[in-house]
């Protein structure tokens, strides 16, 4: 080859001097005793070469950038030959930062997939390719000590997320997890999160029917509503306990809100509302006794009280 | 705060009955799907078959109401756990349709085996060793995975409804 580049590096932080060589060799038959390296930035040529020739017969050419503030540029080493200019070689340079810790690390257990569902922030782009991998072990007391090693939690690229699948999990044991980010320039971690899976499920919101009048149940008393509930069918297993909140739909009213009621309900008669209004209802349920997530307000219920 | 009938943990009891529910509920599904694909639907369908496999079978004698003995009657639950376990892991394989539902279902059993024995850890009321699955038949045909899975999955349901109810009696405030 006529002539090469030398990098000292392909990637470098961004902001950072950098000094680079190009080097042509005394068999490349364009060379003369006035030959000059030109050197060009994707497009643009550079001022500012030194030009030498070394006792070899080599022609070696030094550019140094103070500040390179390029996150990705094409080097050209290039000889002036005829009218123009000759490329002899090319090398592509980026540049960037070092991976932020990623932070906000959070999960919720996804009871239809049965995963472990993590998501995090990246923080401020490195302008690198950064791999960001979801790291977790199982443990006893206090989380630190390491018992079984769970497989890495490799997202697709481009995603926040990682969901650990239900093979590798253990609901109800101990789990350490953290993100790990990874590029040229560098390693971090984000803090640990001590959790056990099943106490992260986040329920889907139960749902609400209007209780249909039927002849053999007296109607409801003026202001009375009836209306039942059921919880979201793969947590039946679970221990609940929900909340209905309830608002005339006309009107500046905040909610009311009726706490501590079963997860499921054949027949619930709410009174102490006005009479022949049109109210809005909403309930959410989370685990209890057991810790737990709310599960979001259900779709909303409409029903209209009896007249006075 | 331990719960009166015994020195174990509210929460851990909270957590069994619980696991416990959930693994009913997938032995439910498997059942119905057992019956909806192979329409094999009833184990008393089954006993001459079940009596040439020779399925093992799990004892609770140390729950018993009448002489509740909490270290030998943990002992009992894990290990009754443990032989399931082994038990689902001979039937797999048992057809494509039915081995998510199966698959769930020996996920939530060990992770039951593991919180009862981690507990008896804690508490010292573990044995010095793991016990091992015991003897499992070899389920030789795609029909006797499938009968299996009905036999052993109608085990399970009965052991779990007498695990269910100790654990009730020992969360009793």
């Amino acid at each position: 080859e006529c002539g090469y580049i030398s990098l000292p590096a392909p990637i470098i932080r961004l902001g950072d001097p950098i000094t680079v060589s190009c080097i042509i060799n005394q068999n490349c038959t364009s060379l003369g005793p006035e030959s000059q390296i030109r050197w060009k930035l994707d497009t643009e040529l550079q001022p500012g070469g030194r030009q030498q020739h070394l006792p070899n017969g080599t022609l070696q050419s030094t550019i140094t950038f103070p500040h390179f503030n390029y996150s990705r540029a094409l080097l050209s080493c290039c000889l002036h030959w005829g009218n123009g200019l000759q490329i002899l070689d090319q090398a592509e340079l980026q540049a960037g930062y070092p991976p932020p810790p990623p932070y906000n690390l959070s999960c919720l257990l996804n009871l239809t997939t049965n995963s472990l569902k993590c998501q995090w922030e990246p923080g401020p782009d490195t302008h690198l390719s950064t791999h960001f991998t979801l790291k977790s072990f199982k443990s006893r007391g206090n989380f630190q000590t390491q018992e079984d090693s769970i497989p890495d939690c490799v997202p697709e690229d481009g995603q926040n997320h990682c969901s650990i699948p239900r093979k590798h999990l253990q609901l109800y044991q101990n789990m350490s997890i953290w993100v790990q980010a990874k590029n040229a320039l560098g390693t971090s971690t984000s803090p640990k999160l001590c959790l056990v899976p099943m106490d992260m499920v986040k329920l889907e919101p139960p749902t609400l029917w209007a209780l249909e009048p039927s002849p053999e149940v007296a109607p409801p008393q003026p202001g009375c509503l009836r209306l039942r509930w059921e919880t979201w069918k793969p947590s039946l297993h679970i221990e609940q306990k929900c909340e209905l909140r309830h608002q005339p739909q006309r009107g500046e009213s905040s909610w009311d809100l009726v706490g501590a009621l079963p997860s499921r309900s054949l027949q619930y008669e709410l009174c102490g509302l006005l009479p022949s209004t049109a109210y809005t209802l909403q309930m959410r349920c989370t685990r209890w006794p057991l810790p737990g997530r709310w599960s979001d307000w259900s779709p909303r219920l409409e029903l209209t009280t009896a007249q006075q | 705060p331990l719960s009166p009938a015994s020195s174990l943990p509210q929460s851990f009891l909270l957590k069994c009955l619980e696991q416990v529910r959930k693994i009913q509920a997938d032995g439910a599904e498997l059942q119905e799907r057992l019956c909806a694909t192979h329409k094999l639907c009833h184990p008393q369908e089954l006993v001459l078959l079940g009596h040439s496999l020779g399925l093992p079978q799990a004892s609770l004698s140390s729950c018993s109401s009448q002489a509740l003995q909490l270290t030998g009657c943990l002992n009992q639950l894990h290990g009754g756990l443990v032989l399931y376990q082994g038990l689902l892991q001979a039937l797999a394989g048992i057809s494509p349709e039915l081995a998510p539902a199966l698959d769930i279902l020996q996920l939530d059993v060990t992770d039951l085996a593991t919180n009862i024995w981690l507990q008896m850890e804690d508490l010292r009321m573990a044995p010095a060793s793991l016990p091992t699955q015991g003897t499992v038949p070899t389920f030789t045909s795609a029909f006797q995975r499938r009968a299996g899975g009905v036999l052993v999955v109608s085990q399970l349901q009965s052991f779990l409804e007498l695990a269910y109810r100790v654990l009730r009696y020992l969360a009793e405030p």
